[in-house]
């Protein structure tokens, strides 16, 4: 890779830790309004999935992590952090697994609701594991029901971010 | 550009998440105890009360302050001073939840199914 095409890389990686902290930040503005207790529709996750698709694996992983860190440093506490780790390591996996929805059999819609749910999963396992008892689940049924509008959502939210990027791409400008 | 076209997988996975969902609504509502106690633990600290005795239990912890009331046959968080407030949105013990979990504060309430330990408060 030559230098000029690695700090392009680094500069999109950038843009996209920052938005991925934006949209965490409105994310968190945004769940007052759902009527169910911590439902938040996964937002940051759209940025993660991008980076997936546009950049690379490692380039996801690296804006997926620094973004619960940067969280963390911003706002939360230890154990938000476990639990936002989590969840992002969860849903990462699932990204992994069907190669961000560039299998044959399952596209971004289908990746992004298994994301979803992946990412309650983890953090409601990590819940339990760290406060030592499984009523944390409560809200889990509810919540796995949520993740697939949730995960539709974003996976439609996906598309239109991986199209624009085809435009732009189509018109020169380029991407890494 | 191509237009999007939908995989099986698209189909399946939100099909296979919503069936996994309705087990779990089904496992939870065979398995539903009556509660007669709740644990409220605050770091070290962990208090055991029935919910027929009317009582309002303050925590200081992590620099966030969080008041619990029981009584009438239920708890709840009525107030928290943590950033989202998601504990006190999560609703009454038993009816809306089966625990609270207040993170920032690092406070959690759970219902206990029977009676355990027969103290209302232990200190530790």
């Amino acid at each position: 890779m030559t230098r000029s095409r690695a700090e392009r890389r680094l500069a999109y990686d950038a843009a996209f830790l920052a938005l991925a902290v934006i949209l965490s930040y409105l994310e968190a503005l945004l769940s007052g309004f759902f009527p169910v207790p911590g439902l938040k529709l996964g937002l940051p996750n759209v940025a993660v999935m991008a980076v997936f698709r546009l950049i690379g694996r490692r380039d996801a992983l690296a804006v997926s992590f620094f973004r619960c860190m940067i969280q963390f440093l911003l706002f939360g506490s230890a154990t938000a952090l476990v639990l936002s780790l989590a969840g992002a390591a969860l849903s990462f996996l699932v990204l992994l697994l069907f190669d961000g929805g560039r299998s044959r059999r399952i596209g971004e819609i289908g990746v992004s609701v298994l994301s979803a749910f992946a990412h309650i999963t983890g953090q409601c396992l990590a819940a339990s594991l760290f406060y030592g008892f499984l009523a944390v689940f409560s809200f889990y049924p509810i919540m796995t029901a949520l993740s697939v509008p949730s995960g539709i959502f974003t996976g439609l939210l996906l598309l239109f971010i991986l199209r624009s990027a085809e435009k732009i791409s189509q018109k020169g400008k380029g991407t890494p | 550009m191509q237009k999007y076209r939908l995989k099986i997988g698209d189909v399946l996975a939100p099909l296979l998440v919503l069936l996994f969902s309705g087990v779990l609504f089904g496992v939870a509502a065979a398995r539903r105890t009556p509660v007669l106690q709740v644990e409220i633990r605050c770091g070290e600290e962990r208090t055991v009360c029935s919910l027929e005795t009317d009582a309002e239990y303050r925590f200081e912890h992590n620099g966030h302050t969080v008041v619990v009331t029981v009584g009438r046959g239920q708890a709840y968080v009525s107030f928290a001073d943590c950033p989202d407030r998601l504990c006190v949105r999560s609703g009454k013990i038993p009816g809306d939840t089966r625990a609270i979990v207040c993170v920032p504060a690092g406070v959690t309430v759970r219902a206990l199914a029977e009676e355990g330990g027969g103290y209302d408060a232990v200190a530790g």
